[in-house]
């Protein structure tokens, strides 16, 4: 019974709570915490390697904000070489913001992990006003039924391995940045930016996932081995822009895009039971790319369906054009029948009729 | 004394535009004179008169004022990273305003953006001129090439006149916003003009021409209001759901006058 009492007592004492604590000036934690209530952020706040700071569902965060060389990039922050743990609930959520009374996006620096690899969590989370929401070097992060919103990255990271799930990234200067990382985004929306989804050098997969009117481009991979599953692209400047990247993308929607649907550069992709629909000046643009385009809808682009921008000659087969006319359908291609230099675009075998696709 | 002149003379020639070839439409390259080199962030009330070399990105933020005056050239260094910065909206070399931006070229003396090194419509040198949410600006005699669009406007407060946007990869683009164009040359690009996502422009007596595809595309969402503008020898002349009236807009000599969009209500028939 001692013992047991003992257990008991030592549980209740053994990660310290601390509510409606204010932190000034530069604080390192180097034992485990955990916040609840109001906490206000009046400088940085290190999480010492090897310890978790813990904040519990309900919690306010604050961050005052502190621009010492005029940059314009808010300075206070949480800094963590050991592990963070922001699980809230639907019912009771979790909030990181600034404590200005007209917050502006880089108020505050970041939730910013260095050399934390354990796994850190954001559950049920909105992270407001920061310069960048998230941000990972050498991390790994699990990012679920999360909201980012008016920071001017809301995730940016590097050598990192994080997964995102049921996420909102909406009306950020830029949503989703990273390199050199391996990423999985699932069930997440990505809207209201500049660049959507940028990454350089990732392995990503990405599924039912929407991204919508961002400014200048949905998303662009860079260098990077792509899985795109049920995934819808609309209403941006440019849809999907692949450069130099490889994988492949099936059962989504490429849709009202003002420059293009697709736009694989010097990529290898196999596209497949996709609708690539309404898009501005070409549903799909390739520049000396390895396409495979099958089982596609690709109708109602208002220029071009296809344009062929490279020297190489590229042959498509198998695809529904809203016709199955080949004369027809060689009017819908921009290739090397039209400017010289440029490679031709041999269409094989159009599909008699609409594939079915998936709602 | 010698290696002092010599010294100079070295530095003179190594931070001349030497390699830049003018294009017809602009005047032949300066002698090789010491030019100044910009970039960063601008606050407050910054002049340029004379020469200059955008080394790197340039920001003019909220609040702020870029001032050039008439007969200045920014010659303009392609960027060498894939930098990915928050604070700018391209991988390439541009002039971001989200401040405001004044500038008084004259018909004797405009103001030249030029790239640094001869550039192609495949491969432009820099991004252009981007005023992102800008407040109220005046751009007026200034000749922009060699970007990959001579100028952007999102949701911006501009007045574009008399100005030449030759040789840009899209001339001129407006994502939302009202900005005034008058009076300008928009040319030899892959695409002359495009209004989208919702913009309301006025556009009063400008041509549209040579442009190796669209000369203005106008998508479903936007309103503009034309007045005397011409678009001339493009591939295609118009892209747009309705066709203007000539006084609006005349059409001439383009292979494709005019390529019309489908509500998306047909489309959906």
């Amino acid at each position: 019974m001692i013992r047991f009492l003992l257990i008991v007592i030592l549980i209740l004492i053994g990660t310290p709570s601390l509510a409606d604590q204010k932190y000034t000036g530069e604080n390192t934690i180097w034992k485990d915490t955990a916040w609840e209530g109001d906490i206000l952020i009046d400088g940085i706040v290190t999480v010492a390697p090897g310890v978790t700071l813990e904040v519990r569902p309900g919690t306010t965060v604050r961050f005052t904000r502190s621009d010492s060389n005029q940059d314009q990039i808010g300075e206070h922050e949480i800094f963590i070489q050991g592990r963070f743990i922001a699980q809230g609930t639907a019912e009771q959520p979790i909030l990181f913001t600034s404590a200005e009374e007209r917050p502006t996006p880089g108020d505050w620096g970041a939730i910013n992990m260095m050399a934390s690899m354990q796994e850190n969590l954001l559950e049920h989370c909105r992270v407001e006003y920061a310069y960048r929401g998230f941000h990972a070097h050498f991390g790994r992060g699990r990012l679920s039924y999360s909201t980012f919103a008016y920071n001017r990255r809301a995730a940016q990271f590097q050598e990192s391995d994080v997964q995102i799930n049921a996420c909102l990234f909406s009306d950020n200067l830029n949503g989703l940045q990273f390199r050199d990382s391996t990423v999985t985004i699932a069930d997440s929306v990505v809207r209201g930016s500049y660049w959507g989804v940028r990454t350089v050098n990732s392995r990503v997969t990405m599924n039912d996932t929407l991204v919508e009117n961002n400014l200048i481009n949905g998303i662009n991979f860079k260098e990077s081995q792509v899985e795109l599953d049920r995934i819808t692209v609309r209403n941006n400047r440019r849809g999907l822009y692949l450069q130099r990247t490889s994988g492949s993308i099936a059962r989504s929607t490429l849709i009202g895009n003002s420059e293009h649907g697709l736009f694989a550069e010097e990529s290898n992709l196999t596209v497949d039971s996709s609708r690539i629909l309404e898009n501005g000046r070409a549903g799909v643009r390739v520049l000396n790319a390895t396409l495979v385009l099958q089982d596609n809808q690709i109708l109602d682009n208002d220029l071009f369906a296809m344009i062929n921008d490279g020297t190489e000659d590229l042959q498509i087969v198998g695809n529904w054009w809203g016709s199955s006319d080949i004369n027809e359908i060689a009017t819908l291609v921009r290739d090397g029948h039209d400017r010289n230099g440029f490679g031709l675009v041999t269409i094989q075998t159009p599909l008699t009729a609409p594939p079915q696709l998936a709602e | 004394m010698r290696h002092f002149l010599i010294l100079i003379l070295l530095t003179l020639t190594a931070c001349s535009p030497a390699a830049f070839v003018a294009e017809p439409y602009l005047s032949p390259p300066p002698a090789p004179v010491l030019l100044a080199p910009i970039s960063g962030v601008l606050t407050g009330e910054t002049v340029l008169q004379g020469e200059y070399l955008l080394v790197g990105d340039l920001l003019i933020p909220k609040g702020s004022r870029l001032i050039i005056k008439s007969g200045s050239s920014i010659y303009v260094r392609r960027a060498e990273t894939t930098k990915i910065d928050p604070e700018f909206l391209s991988s390439m070399t541009e002039l971001l305003i989200r401040g405001s931006i004044q500038i008084e070229g004259t018909p004797a003396e405009p103001v030249r953006f030029v790239p640094e090194q001869k550039t192609t419509l495949a491969d432009p040198a820099w991004a252009g001129i981007i005023l992102d949410t800008a407040e109220a600006s005046s751009i007026r005699y200034a000749q922009i090439s060699g970007a990959e669009t001579g100028l952007l406007m999102i949701d911006a407060e501009v007045v574009l006149s008399d100005s030449r946007l030759e040789m840009n990869r899209y001339g001129v683009v407006i994502q939302s916003g009202s900005p005034l164009l008058e009076r300008n040359l928009i040319s030899n690009g892959e695409g002359g003009l495009f209004v989208w996502q919702g913009a309301a422009p006025k556009l009063v007596d400008n041509i549209i021409r040579q442009n190796e595809e669209e000369g203005i595309t106008i998508d479903r969402s936007s309103r503009p209001v034309l007045s005397r503008n011409r678009s001339q020898q493009n591939a295609i002349g118009l892209v747009s759901v309705t066709l203007f009236t000539s006084d609006a807009l005349q059409l001439s000599e383009n292979t494709t006058a005019w390529r019309q969009l489908l509500s998306r209500q047909e489309l959906k028939k």
